[in-house]
């Protein structure tokens, strides 16, 4: 007999199989790179988080002789203000890492909120938002955020506004997108004919099936905050009373020569961390998307 | 037709995929014929294995993790599934077996016109001019007449339909000795579909060729094939002549495959509405 | 005979204007006027391009037309304040062609028919697990097994059962079903088939069928209107449009229907080769 209402045929997976968030994690870490990136991403979290027990120093102790190459007391040197290097890091990792993920957070609430209303309602409402996304995409993130410390300071909190400023427009494209093409689906078709209530179709429907696209380019974009907040600390723009890995680039800069540990481990930081939100967008990609491999046929030999 | 030696014969073909940590045994042993000049449709409903075991006989399986993949298919005297990467080259290039998919747009090069991408196909004849002419055949063995129109365009001018029989006439160039179609008529309209299957019947009754028909459809079947083998589970259930199996079905899944068919006609004596 | 839904002039055109000259004028429905009656089964019958999925979402609400008015109990749709949306949302409903794509992924059974419940305040929610246990049960699934599941840990059928449950939970007059059963396997089809039928008896439904099959057309269906490139080329009560149809094109599509018997198929085919082929010379 053909199956009976009640039999389950084999079912081949599918890429939104929602699960319980173990089953999530044993994915992620059965791709190629997103279970490495979240291990580097926990990893300098904690490592800034708990930095006051892995440094050997405080951040503004200035006790120890200056331009130390690295050593068994200083692992990573000592700076020229005579700071050891490896704990500065760590406090600097501190506000380097929140910048990173503040700035991404208000970039998702500003650009998600608004490329969810464009990609809903459409309409001459959606082309306004749009216009105003593509000024602030056309214009590039480092003068956007030159711009905006220059008027307004350098104070660590419009730091992070104007990082979020600058990466905005990218998250409301990315969003925007995914609301056109979800809200053209059936089920939210099936929903608005069902009756339900516009909020509930934007929160309930649309935005968790939107959610793997949608922290991919979070994780995205906290890489890129991360990188513009170095720049800026290397062009020495940024909050000095704070120390930050840019901010150690910026000190390190004269004694390239003299003293490479200055540049290099906080480079290296920067390096690990952009990394690691790359990795793991990578591997959430992976999860979610069907792997071109495996559906189109190889012909083999 | 039916008597003499086989075209293409499958014996104990197995293809078992892990899938997420499981084996799933799509093709259990399977055993199959294909004679010369004989239209052969494989039916069977979704996860029956049919389009599995089309991929497995023409070497052109995705690309799953394959826990196992064993048996024999005899063409020309040697074995498909063992042959040398080379050997099967060759076989594709003339006189093997081609294979037509369900999706025609995502196997035609968009960016390519259909000259070019017949062309491509017969890279084995000498001389441009030699490609031209046959391309020109090619297209009107599928009932496409206009042929010079039909060879400056782009797969996406072409309407559904087109598009799958200018994959037929890719997969004619080779001058292969049997065509394997997976869902041919998918997606199609209805006329359009009866197009193809006219298309795919002249190309067996008159030129001779033989042909492998994977479908889940019942009417394809009675219009094309002369032997039918019905898949479920893997494994085939029951192979009769088409007329045996639909006058007298010998296998209980082909009877309510059958009665499932018959039934949309009957369903009106219970549920019309009173005017 | 009082119809449930009307439809006149019904014209929607895709395409904005261009910047100089008249507007791209690509109508996906040209001047369509239909209704439908109390437990009356209406089918559309067309092919791709005929503009019967636009029409279909045009009669659901869910897309306005570019022209042309949709009645409801003989009321304009224009004219419908939010109680009146709310009185036809739960009156009309759909079921659409790919039963996967027709539910949300990320939602399990049981809370997509809960969401249904609780905005149509249709049962308390003390109620709402008997209420789902119902409904399940009558698409002919185990509320027990099923009720906590994910679409893709359904079937085709089992899905579109679910969709089926959904548009029920509402008690609707009217199902509008834009070709149900395409996706689904020629065994499940008929179980699909059947539930529709026995629903529809049981509660005087109407049901508008959007579909390309002829047969099933022919099985269930009152009336019959043939569509083409967005306009209606024929109507009339089921048996006289298939069996003695007056336009070519309806022509073409029955002798294009496929019949799953070869003894038919073979003399069909000899009758069609016959035709064509030249006079012998005698």
């Amino acid at each position: 007999m053909p199956a009976e209402p009640g039999a389950v045929l084999p079912v081949p997976s599918n890429r939104f199989r929602t699960a319980a968030p173990f089953d999530l994690l044993r994915r992620l870490f059965r791709t190629r790179f997103g279970g490495i990136g979240l291990v580097i991403l926990v990893a300098i979290s904690l490592l800034s988080i708990f930095a006051p027990w892995f440094a050997s120093s405080g951040p503004a102790d200035i006790g120890s002789p200056s331009l130390q190459p690295p050593s068994w007391q200083h692992p990573f040197g000592t700076d020229s203000l005579g700071r050891d290097v490896r704990s500065v890091l760590l406090f600097a990792g501190r506000s380097s890492l929140t910048i990173g993920f503040c700035a991404a957070a208000m970039a998702f609430l500003i650009g998600g909120t608004i490329g969810a209303l464009a990609g809903y309602f459409r309409g001459a409402f959606a082309a306004v938002l749009l216009r105003i996304t593509d000024l602030f995409h056309t214009l590039p993130a480092i003068i956007i955020v030159l711009f905006t410390v220059s008027l307004m300071g350098a104070s660590f909190w419009l730091q992070v506004a104007a990082v979020a400023l600058a990466i905005w427009p990218i998250e409301a494209r990315i969003v925007y997108g995914q609301f056109i093409t979800l809200s053209e689906r059936e089920f939210v078709l099936a929903a608005r004919a069902t009756g339900l209530s516009t909020p509930h179709i934007i929160f309930k429907e649309i935005l968790p099936n939107a959610l793997p696209t949608v922290i991919v380019q979070v994780a995205l974009d906290a890489s890129t905050a991360i990188l513009i907040e170095a720049g800026l600390g290397f062009l020495g723009l940024s909050d000095p009373a704070v120390p930050s890995w840019g901010e150690m680039l910026n000190r390190g800069q004269e004694f390239l020569e003299l003293a490479w540990w200055m540049s290099v481990f906080p480079g290296m930081a920067i390096c690990v961390a952009v990394l690691g939100f790359n990795m793991f967008a990578d591997g959430v990609t992976e999860m979610f998307n069907p792997r071109a491999s495996a559906t189109a046929p190889k012909l083999e030999g | 037709m039916t008597t003499g030696l086989p075209l293409l014969s499958a014996r104990d073909v197995k293809v078992h995929l892990r899938v997420h940590g499981r084996i799933v045994k799509a093709v259990d042993g399977v055993d199959l014929d294909v004679h010369p000049g004989q239209c052969v449709g494989i039916v069977g409903e979704s996860g029956s294995g049919k389009s599995t075991l089309g991929r497995a006989m023409t070497r052109l399986l995705p690309n799953v993790e394959i826990a196992e993949l064993s048996g024999s298919v005899r063409f020309g005297g040697e074995d498909v599934l063992a042959m040398a990467p080379e050997t099967l080259r060759a076989l594709r290039r003339h006189r093997g077996l081609s294979m037509v998919f369900q999706d025609p747009l995502s196997y035609l090069n968009p960016t390519l016109r259909i000259d070019r991408q017949l062309g491509e196909a017969l890279r084995h004849l000498a001389d441009r001019q030699a490609i031209r002419e046959k391309s020109a055949e090619l297209l009107r063995q599928v009932g496409l007449d206009d042929t010079a129109r039909v060879l400056r365009l782009y797969p996406h001018q072409l309407s559904g339909g087109m598009r799958q029989r200018v994959l037929i006439a890719m997969a004619l160039a080779p001058e292969p000795q049997i065509l394997v179609a997976d869902e041919p008529t998918t997606a199609l309209d209805a006329t359009v579909q009866y197009q193809v299957i006219q298309t795919l019947r002249r190309l067996n009754k008159e030129r001779g060729l033989a042909m492998l028909i994977i479908t889940h459809d019942l009417g394809m079947v009675a219009e094309l094939c002369d032997q039918v083998y019905v898949m479920h589970g893997g494994k085939i259930v029951e192979a009769a002549d088409v007329f045996a199996l639909f006058d007298a079905p010998q296998n209980a899944y082909t009877a309510s495959l059958l009665a499932a068919a018959r039934r949309l006609h009957q369903t009106k004596a219970l549920g019309s509405a009173a005017p | 005979m009082n119809a449930i839904l009307s439809a006149r002039s019904i014209v929607k055109s895709f395409g904005g204007r261009r910047w100089f000259g008249a507007a791209n004028d690509k109508r996906a429905v040209d001047g369509v006027d239909l209704d439908v009656n109390e437990g009356e089964t209406l089918a559309i019958v067309g092919e791709s391009g005929s503009g019967k999925s636009t029409l279909a979402r045009i009669l659901l609400g869910l897309i306005k037309p570019t022209s042309g008015e949709v009645a409801y109990q003989g009321r304009p749709v224009d004219a419908f304040a939010s109680a009146d949306w709310m009185t036809f949302r739960k009156a009309v409903q759909p079921i659409f062609q790919d039963p996967a794509s027709s539910l949300n992924p990320r939602m399990r059974v049981d809370t997509t028919l809960a969401n249904v419940l609780r905005r149509h305040k249709l049962a308390t929610r003390d109620r709402f697990e008997a209420e789902i246990t119902d409904l399940l049960a009558s698409v002919g699934l185990d509320a027990a097994e099923f009720h906590d599941r994910y679409p893709h840990q359904l079937s085709g059928g089992q899905q579109q059962r679910i969709a089926i449950a959904r548009a029920m939970a509402m008690r609707p007059r009217l199902i509008i079903a834009d070709e149900p059963l395409s996706s689904l396997d020629m065994s499940v089809q008929a179980q699909i088939l059947d539930l529709l039928v026995s629903l529809k008896a049981s509660r005087n439904l109407g049901l508008v069928l959007i579909s390309h099959d002829l047969n099933v057309v022919d099985a269930i269906s009152d009336r019959v209107m043939v569509m083409y490139q967005g306009r209606i080329v024929e109507a009339g009560p089921t048996h006289q449009v298939l069996g003695s149809p007056a336009s070519d094109y309806t022509r073409s599509l029955l002798a294009a229907k496929l019949v799953a018997d070869p003894h038919i198929a073979r003399t069909r085919r000899l009758a069609m080769d016959a035709a064509l082929a030249p006079a012998p010379i005698s």
